[in-house]
């Protein structure tokens, strides 16, 4: 039965060469080993010409010691979706070079005015992009989110819920090029990128949007700055499901947080008791990549995280009232990852059939690992097939994700790029080019995808979870997901809410709860297309029903019904 | 033992006759020498009981029947007719040397080294005896009593490599000493802070060397050879430029004035020997200074001797550990293959081998390692030990978990087997097993994990107040763990002041 479960459903096409993405990530590798050069890589996906479809931008490094970009080949680049997979680069004309030596990437619209903004986190600078009409204009300054930490990944979300979208930066560590400390096998002259323990643990930062164009650093206010760690992944999701989105953060070789959202901008920090901090064996791992989403269907968003070969990709299912539980081996994850390391992760449905799969885009950390224990530094990324009973299947293979050669993967973003209303993936690697897997899966399962408009919650909806439910397929009945731009290692995606329906070709509710408190049903909902959902301005709280088939056509649909929009998980 | 089993065949071939009063002992005699020759010493036993006792008194019946006794395995039987041939005859060289056998394998290497020094005055070229002698005493951690019978234990059998082996060992450990005696004595001398340096760099810890070095100069800048040694660091971390001038340093120091420095210049003239001795009779770190690093180079010259012979097994044993400690394991893992391969019967090869496929991650290297272990020794409790945890690391804890059931029935005393047991049981839903054998770990708890997993398995049970406590317990625990840890304390390397 399981090797039926797992028979190929699920399948993949680079077709990046093709597509005209011709990205090459130059990290800047030098001999003395610099622990930047191997953490970069972010990537996002989001139309930011407002003409439905979805772009990608890729960060990218720049001279060491200088960390300035004094070559083209350390640009940031943006490439334009021109439609039919075919993409050509815009950068200059977007205004979206940048500068130093960037990392991360976080997209969304932060002034609510209808166009998706960037900020690109780096080492020691930061740049905050306010997008006025595919025009990206740098207004770090003027907003006061410029930082010199060294940011590997950022997140929107609003934290008080108060309409507007407020940013969380994840610092790694306090580093300048003047660190020398020679890592590795002095006999053999074999350097190598220094273990964490090197470097000192520090806060997140958090600023609050004022809603003006300004920002506030609340990071001590909030509570989280109190907490210092080596912040790698972060994901965000309301675990608790009291309205209140919640933040999870991996950390290189210290205990994960998890900051549970208390009401009045307050954070705790509750990882160790919520049982998220350390996969089961209690050791610290090198994770780096965190996807908190939904994986078994039963309403509550679940954690995986990305580590090191040796170290699993511990899955952690959320029991309810607090908890969670490692249930790595249970899911039958661990066997098919031991001897894997990897940075992106997401829970995304590829073969649009009901179930999350979990992608990751693998590598190790140290290009030098081969020669000290058997393990692989380059690899080829996996995606595992939730196969619908609590436990997952690898199918990488069969899916073509071992079609090219194994590279040093990094970030990742998920969207459908081609609008066919399957989950595309663009993932970055270090030296090499950057890979866009197109998402070739047998047609067999239908799907929805959620544009989310707000009006009293922020406009992209961040924040705002979802719910479909279905009689016409055996295999689910309800499914959640959640608005967030927040997924991949250093990576960012604004897109449509995506669900996979299966067999269901019409949804009974599509349910979205906004962060305002704000709840709409649409009923009868028609499947494979993008349906766009305005938040109606009613009284918080109350639900804004909309019963009837005709009446979800009127007032919910996109410009046509049946429409293909780009969708995103 | 095939040396004593020759003894043992001389002594009854050549051995004293028994002046037989009637034919009884005398068939006896002859019977008990048949036995002894055929290796049937068990059986050999009460003949030379019923002998001993019809003739009390006599050296060589005492002698035969704790030589017998000793061949048969009953060590502590065999001391007192060996005692009481000494007693009668003193100058039994044979006595001596089985009474030192039989005190060695029962595990008394003080008791063993009175008897093999006697033996050894009385038969200076026999070779056993010495190297019993010199297994006691190293037993026993002295080194510099041992050192000269291991030296002349390799001028004896110059093509055995265990004999050189053995000697530089003897050294390192000379070495090593010397040095812990400086850091308790003389702790901030310049000359202690230069050997810890050394020491760092032999363990690929560079830039504690580096600190190190650099702090001994500061204290006495005449040290020859710091200059080269920092220059070597600077090359090994990418800056040829630093050891260039470093290296400039070294030049410009005045040479030895070897009338007032002998130690040294007996070192730069590699008289190392010489400087052991000379080092003997002087006081202060100087003169420890020297003679630990003499100790260090005639070790260097012993492992070298071994290098140089045909491969043998002590020879890749030693290489394959020295490996394993630099974290090359792939490296030790061949080199303990080669060891099996010129030694096959020593299990003790096989085991190291599976611990270093382990640690280089190869698990299916050392799952096929410890099967053909666990055939062969089948209620070894290291061996069912590392079975389950290979097969844990496999993420296979149903399979793992009767391997660690038997380790710990087999060694209850084990921390390490209960902690695995305990997390091999949690991770198949057994909580309150898991908790049992989890509580009985925390003795082997070095990072708090097994606090970690107790109070995980304490959540699983439904215990949250005991789940509560045990994970302030792990909190508490690495609280105190990280307290003396910081990040980047020790600095960078430096570029030359």
């Amino acid at each position: 039965m399981r090797w039926a479960l797992l028979a190929v459903t699920i399948l993949f096409q680079d077709v990046a060469p093709e597509a005209g993405i011709d990205f090459v990530h130059e990290n800047a590798a030098t001999p003395r080993k610099h622990l930047i050069e191997t953490m970069p890589g972010g990537v996002a996906a989001f139309d930011f010409d407002g003409d439905g479809r979805l772009d990608i931008f890729f960060t990218n490094g720049a001279a060491i010691p200088s960390l300035a970009k004094d070559a083209p080949k350390y640009a940031n680049r943006l490439y334009r979706n021109m439609g039919g997979m075919r993409y050509t680069d815009v950068t200059d004309a977007a205004g979206l070079r940048g500068a130093g030596y960037s990392m991360a990437a976080a997209v969304a619209d932060y002034d609510n005015d209808g166009d998706p903004d960037l900020f690109v986190g780096g080492v020691h600078r930061q740049i905050l992009y306010r997008n006025d009409n595919g025009r990206f204009e740098d207004v770090t300054a003027r907003a006061g989110v410029g930082s010199a930490e060294w940011v590997v990944g950022a997140a929107w979300f609003d934290y008080d819920n108060d309409g507007r979208l407020d940013l969380l930066s994840v610092n790694y560590t306090t580093w300048t090029p003047a660190f020398d400390r020679f890592c590795g096998d002095s006999a053999r002259g074999i350097r190598v990128y220094c273990h964490p323990r090197w470097f000192a643990p520090v806060p997140l930062s958090l600023h609050r949007n004022r809603g003006d164009g300004t920002f506030e650093d609340v990071s001590a206010r909030s509570g989280i700055g109190r907490f210092k760690g080596r912040g790698m992944g972060i994901a965000l999701a309301d675990y608790d499901q009291d309205g209140l989105t919640d933040v999870y953060v991996a950390n290189d070789k210290l205990p994960s947080f998890l900051f549970h959202n208390r009401s009045g901008g307050v954070f705790e920090e509750t990882g160790l008791l919520a049982g998220v901090s350390l996969p089961e064996h209690g050791q610290e791992i090198s994770a780096m990549g965190a996807d908190f989403r939904d994986y078994d269907n039963d309403g509550r968003p679940d954690l995986n995280v990305t580590a090191l070969a040796g170290e699993g990709y511990p899955l952690f299912r959320n029991l309810g009232k607090g908890l969670f539980e490692d249930v790595t081996l249970r899911a039958r994850l661990s066997p098919l990852v031991a001897s894997r390391s990897g940075w992106s992760n997401a829970f995304v449905d590829f073969d649009n059939d009901g179930w999350k799969d979990l992608f990751t885009a693998n590598s190790h950390v140290n290009d030098a690992i081969e020669r000290f224990e058997q393990t692989a530094y380059a690899l080829p990324n996996s995606v595992f097939r939730n196969l619908g009973d609590g436990t997952f299947g690898d199918v990488s293979g069969p899916a073509g994700l071992s079609s090219g050669p194994p590279r040093a993967h990094r970030g990742a973003a998920f969207a459908d790029f081609d609008a066919d209303g399957r989950v595309d993936v663009v993932v970055t690697s270090l030296q090499a080019p950057a890979e866009l897997w197109a998402n070739r899966s047998a047609d067999g399962g239908h799907w929805l995808a959620v544009r989310l408009i707000g009006s009293r919650s922020n406009r992209d909806g961040i924040g705002a979870v979802v719910t479909i439910s279905a009689r016409s397929d055996p295999r689910w009945s309800r499914q959640w997901n959640h608005m967030t731009t927040a997924v991949g290692y250093a990576s960012s995606t604004l897109a449509p809410v995506h669900f996979g329906t299966g067999a269901a070709r019409v949804l009974d509710t599509v349910e979205v709860r906004w962060p305002s408190g704000t709840v709409q049903v649409l009923r009868d909902v028609e499947a494979d297309q993008v349906i766009t959902v305005r938040e109606t301005p009613s009284i918080a709280g109350a639900r804004a029903r909309t019963g009837g088939k005709s009446e979800a056509a009127a007032a919910t649909r996109g410009p046509s019904a049946g429409s293909r929009r780009p969708c995103s998980r | 033992m095939h040396g004593i089993q020759l003894l043992v065949a001389l002594t009854f071939l050549f051995g004293p006759v028994v002046p037989p009063p009637s034919d009884d002992p005398a068939a006896q005699s002859r019977r008990g020498k048949e036995l002894m020759a055929a290796g049937r010493y068990a059986e050999a036993v009460p003949v030379y009981r019923a002998l001993t006792a019809a003739l009390p008194g006599n050296a060589g019946l005492l002698l035969n029947l704790g030589m017998a006794l000793h061949m048969a395995g009953e060590d502590e039987a065999a001391l007192a007719p060996l005692h009481a041939a000494l007693a009668v005859q003193p100058s039994l060289r044979p006595a001596s040397l089985f009474l030192g056998a039989a005190n060695l394998r029962l595990g008394r290497p003080d008791a063993a080294i009175p008897p093999l020094q006697k033996a050894v005055r009385l038969g200076p070229t026999d070779k056993d005896a010495r190297s019993m002698l010199a297994e006691a005493l190293v037993a026993l951690g002295r080194y510099a009593d041992a050192e000269p019978h291991l030296r002349r234990l390799a001028r004896l059998a110059p093509a055995d490599p265990a004999a050189w082996l053995n000697l530089g060992n003897a050294y390192e450990e000379l070495a090593g000493q010397a040095l812990a005696d400086m850091r308790e004595r003389h702790p901030e001398s310049p000359f202690t802070l230069a050997l810890a340096a050394e020491a760092f760099a032999k363990r690929d810890q560079p830039t504690a060397a580096f600190h190190l070095y650099r702090k001994a100069m500061e204290g006495k800048p005449v040290i020859r050879g710091l200059h080269a040694a920092v220059a070597a660091i600077y090359r090994g971390a990418g800056h040829p430029d630093w050891a260039a001038v470093e290296a400039r340093k070294a030049l410009l120091l005045p040479g030895a004035d070897c009338a007032r420095e002998r130690l040294e210049c007996a070192f730069l003239a590699r008289d190392y020997h010489a400087v052991v001795a000379a080092a003997a009779r002087a006081e202060g770190p100087e003169a420890r200074y020297w003679s630990a690093r003499a100790y260090g180079e005639l070790g260097a010259q012993a492992f070298a001797r071994v290098a140089a012979l045909p491969a043998s097994a002590v020879w890749h044993e030693r290489m394959a550990e020295v490996r394993r400690n630099e974290r090359r394991y792939s490296e030790s893992a061949g080199h303990w293959k080669k060891a099996i391969a010129l030694d096959p019967e020593d299990p003790r090869l096989r085991m190291e081998l599976a611990v270093t496929l382990r640690q280089n991650r190869d698990f299916a290297g050392a799952q096929a390692a410890l099967d053909e272990l666990l055939a062969a020794a089948p209620d070894a409790a290291d061996v069912n030990y590392l079975a389950g945890d290979v097969l844990l690391a496999r993420d296979d804890p149903t399979r793992a978990i009767p391997f660690l059931e038997k380790a710990v029935r087999l060694e209850p005393d084990a921390p390490q087997a209960h902690g695995a047991l305990g997390r091999a049981y949690a991770l198949v839903g057994r909580a309150e097993d898991a908790i049992l054998h989890l509580k009985q770990a925390l003795p082997a708890d070095v990072d708090g994990s097994l606090r970690y997993q107790l109070a995980r398995s304490y959540q699983s049970a439904g215990r949250a107040e005991d789940a509560r406590l045990a994970l302030q317990d792990y909190e508490g625990f690495r609280k105190s763990a990280r307290a003396g840890a910081m990040p980047g304390d020790e600095a960078a390397i430096t570029p030359p002041q």
